[in-house]
C-alpha cells in the first residue's frame, strides 16, 4: 500500500515536467499566431492554456517541494554534485515564481487579445517577445531540473 | 470587456510583473539574510516557500489594481504607452533581478 502511494506521489511530482512543456507549446503556438496568424479566438485558446497549465505546474511543483524534497536535498548535497542543489536547486526555486507570473501576464495577453489589437504590428511584437522569453525560461528550467535530477542520481551513488 | 479596459489591464498586468519580479528577489535575498523574517513567511502558511508564494500573489493583484488605477488616470504609466517597449523593459528588469541569485549564491 505503501508501496503505491509513493508511485503515485512521485508520478503526481513528476507531472509537473509535463504540464510546463505543455505551457510551452501554448507559448510557441501563441508567438506563431502572433507573427503569422490573426485569430484572437486561438490566441484565446493559448492564453488559456498557458494560465491553466501554469497554474497546475505552480501548484504540483510547490506542492512536491514543500512537503517531499527534503530527501533528496539531502542525498544531493551529500554526493559529489552539492552545487545541484546549492546553485541550481536555490536558483530554480526563485526563477519559477517570477516565470509563473510571467506565464499568467502572458496568458492574460493572450485571453483578452481582440481583432483590432492584432491589426497593430507592436501589439504582435509583444506577444511575440513575451512568448519566445517564456519558451526559454521554460527550457531553462527543464534543463536546471535535469541537473537536479543528474545530482541525485550521483548522490544515491549512480553513474 | 471594451478595447480601452483590455489595453489597461494588459499595460497593468505588465506593470505588476515588474514590482513583483523586485518583490520576488529582494524577499529571497531578506530571507537569506535575516532569520526572523524568513519565521515571518513561514508563520504564513508553514513554510516559508508557500508564505513567499502567498505574498506575491497578494503583491500581484495588489500591483494590478494599482497599476489599473494609474493607467487609466495617465498618472506614470500612459493610456497611449508603447507596450511593447513596457513589455522589453519588463524582460530586462526581470533578467536583472532574477540574475542576482544565482550571481549571489556564486560570490557569498
Amino acid at each position: 500500500m505503501i508501496k503505491t502511494q509513493n508511485v503515485i506521489i512521485t508520478l503526481a511530482a513528476s507531472a509537473h515536467v509535463f504540464t510546463a512543456i505543455l505551457v510551452m507549446i501554448g507559448a510557441i503556438l501563441m508567438f506563431g499566431e502572433s507573427l503569422w496568424g490573426g485569430s484572437p479566438k486561438r490566441l484565446r485558446i493559448y492564453g488559456t492554456v498557458l494560465i491553466v497549465f501554469g497554474a497546475l505546474t505552480y501548484l504540483l511543483a510547490g506542492w512536491w517541494y514543500v512537503l517531499y524534497y527534503s530527501a533528496d536535498k539531502a542525498i544531493i548535497t551529500g554526493g559529489e554534485m552539492a552545487w545541484a542543489h546549492t546553485l541550481v536547486m536555490e536558483t530554480k526555486e526563485h526563477i519559477f515564481i517570477s516565470g509563473f507570473w510571467f506565464a499568467i501576464v502572458l496568458g492574460i495577453f493572450g485571453y483578452f487579445a481582440t481583432e483590432e489589437q492584432l491589426n497593430n504590428p507592436y501589439y504582435r511584437k509583444t506577444i511575440a517577445l513575451l512568448s519566445i522569453m517564456l519558451v526559454l525560461g521554460v527550457l531553462l528550467l527543464e534543463g536546471m531540473g535535469g541537473i537536479i535530477i543528474a545530482g541525485l542520481k550521483l548522490g544515491l551513488g549512480g553513474v | 470587456m471594451d478595447e480601452e479596459t483590455i489595453k489597461f489591464t494588459q499595460i497593468s498586468a505588465l506593470f505588476s510583473l515588474i514590482l513583483i519580479s523586485i518583490a520576488n528577489t529582494l524577499i529571497t535575498i531578506g530571507k537569506e539574510l535575516s532569520e526572523d523574517f524568513k519565521n515571518f513567511f513561514v508563520a504564513i502558511t508553514g513554510h516559508h516557500w508557500t508564505g513567499h508564494g502567498v505574498v506575491i500573489l497578494i503583491l500581484f493583484i495588489v500591483f494590478m489594481a494599482l497599476g489599473f488605477v494609474l493607467v487609466k488616470r495617465d498618472i506614470i504609466l500612459k493610456k497611449d504607452m508603447d507596450i511593447y517597449k513596457l513589455a522589453l523593459i519588463a524582460i530586462i528588469i526581470m533578467a536583472i533581478v532574477d540574475a542576482m541569485i544565482p550571481l549571489s549564491l556564486l560570490v557569498l
